[in-house]
């Protein structure tokens, strides 16, 4: 896997920036991913990102990961019509590889924010997403893709995810960006192989994987792995990593995550970026 | 498929937030919203009836964290 790049998603925080700071200065970071709805201008920012951004831009290197659009919500809305319109602004100034956003919806009522939910496998919420993912390429005018949702309610969530992606993607032409974590947190909680889970996907389809920690909650059986990106990568997310990637054979981009501010003192710092060379080293080695 | 499918499933969501941001008891939760998905037919109801509470319990919370409302 020597010809897939290695990289993080970028955070505007201080204890990220000492966190990845000998990473950047060392090469080591090949591709980054910036949630560019986060933070629409450049003013909104530390002064040491929007030079990030440009140099990564420029080098053909920066991926486009929103985390607003909510794809599968069934009304369309003025809000969905404004983020498309300032989606098409932030790709004029800065030139995107791709962007990717998250299945599932999150508004609704008067959400106008929130954690994505599932939504039912159906020939209504798979026309509305395939609209949604096309005004979203025609948007941005560069490939679209969706993420895996760690989130299940129920048994039928876990089974209908990977072919619900494939529909959807289909009518774009999209890629998915298969989240391990996601996919480790729907294994543990629903008592199922990974592995065999993950095949369930449109594995032709994963252009991107990503890579984070999480935690658990509650006890017992009622002990549920959570997508929190608030802790190190675990060992049995990392040992997912080959195997999965050997079974993409459109893999282009391998990306770490962690949420900004997570990162309590030098130790965790140091961890986080022992935690990307282990991942880049996983990659780099198959 | 018609509009009145977009209008049932934005209602359908429109009544799984708020009834998860209410952090009532899971169960309850949950029979509740079998109650609401019998309007869109029977494969909807078995859809909701796979979801199991303690899942509906950690969305309520996911809800409760991440939710914000304004003007959609």
């Amino acid at each position: 896997m020597s010809d897939v790049a290695v990289g993080l998603s970028l955070m505007p925080t201080e204890d990220f920036l000492r966190a990845t700071l000998p990473l950047f200065e060392t090469n080591a970071v090949d591709v980054v991913e910036w949630s560019f709805d986060t933070a629409w201008t450049d003013e909104e920012l530390p002064s040491w990102m929007p030079p990030l951004l440009d140099d990564y831009a420029e080098a053909g290197r920066l991926l486009g990961h929103g985390i607003a659009y909510s794809p599968l919500s069934a009304r369309f809305t003025a809000r969905q019509d404004d983020w498309l319109r300032r989606l098409r602004v932030a790709f004029d100034r800065r030139a995107y590889r791709s962007v990717s956003e998250h299945f599932g919806f999150m508004t609704a009522s008067d959400f106008e924010f929130g954690a994505p939910m599932p939504v039912p496998y159906t020939d209504s919420t798979v026309r509305i997403g395939r609209d949604r993912l096309r005004r979203l390429k025609e948007a941005a005018r560069v490939d679209v893709g969706l993420e895996n949702l760690a989130l299940a309610l129920g048994t039928r969530d876990v089974d209908d995810q990977g072919p619900f992606l494939e529909e959807l993607l289909s009518a774009v032409d999209g890629f998915l960006v298969l989240d391990v974590h996601n996919l480790y947190c729907q294994a543990s909680n629903f008592g199922r192989d990974a592995l065999a889970l993950a095949e369930r996907y449109p594995l032709a389809r994963v252009r991107q994987l990503h890579v984070s920690g999480g935690s658990w909650s509650g006890d017992g059986a009622l002990r549920i792995r959570q997508d929190t990106h608030d802790d190190r990568v675990p060992d049995e997310v990392l040992a997912l990593v080959a195997p999965i990637a050997a079974r993409c054979p459109n893999l282009a981009h391998v990306i770490l995550e962690r949420v900004g501010g997570t990162l309590r003192d030098a130790a965790e710092e140091a961890a986080f970026a022992e935690d990307f060379r282990v991942l880049r080293k996983i990659v780099r080695e198959g | 498929m018609s509009e009145a499918d977009d209008d049932d499933l934005a209602r359908w969501q429109d009544a799984l937030l708020e009834i998860l941001s209410r952090g009532d008891d899971p169960e309850e939760s949950k029979a509740e919203l079998e109650r609401l998905s019998m309007t869109m037919g029977e494969p909807h109801v078995a859809y909701v009836r796979t979801f199991e509470p303690r899942m509906i319990a950690l969305a309520g919370r996911l809800v409760a964290k991440w939710g914000r409302r304004g003007p959609c």
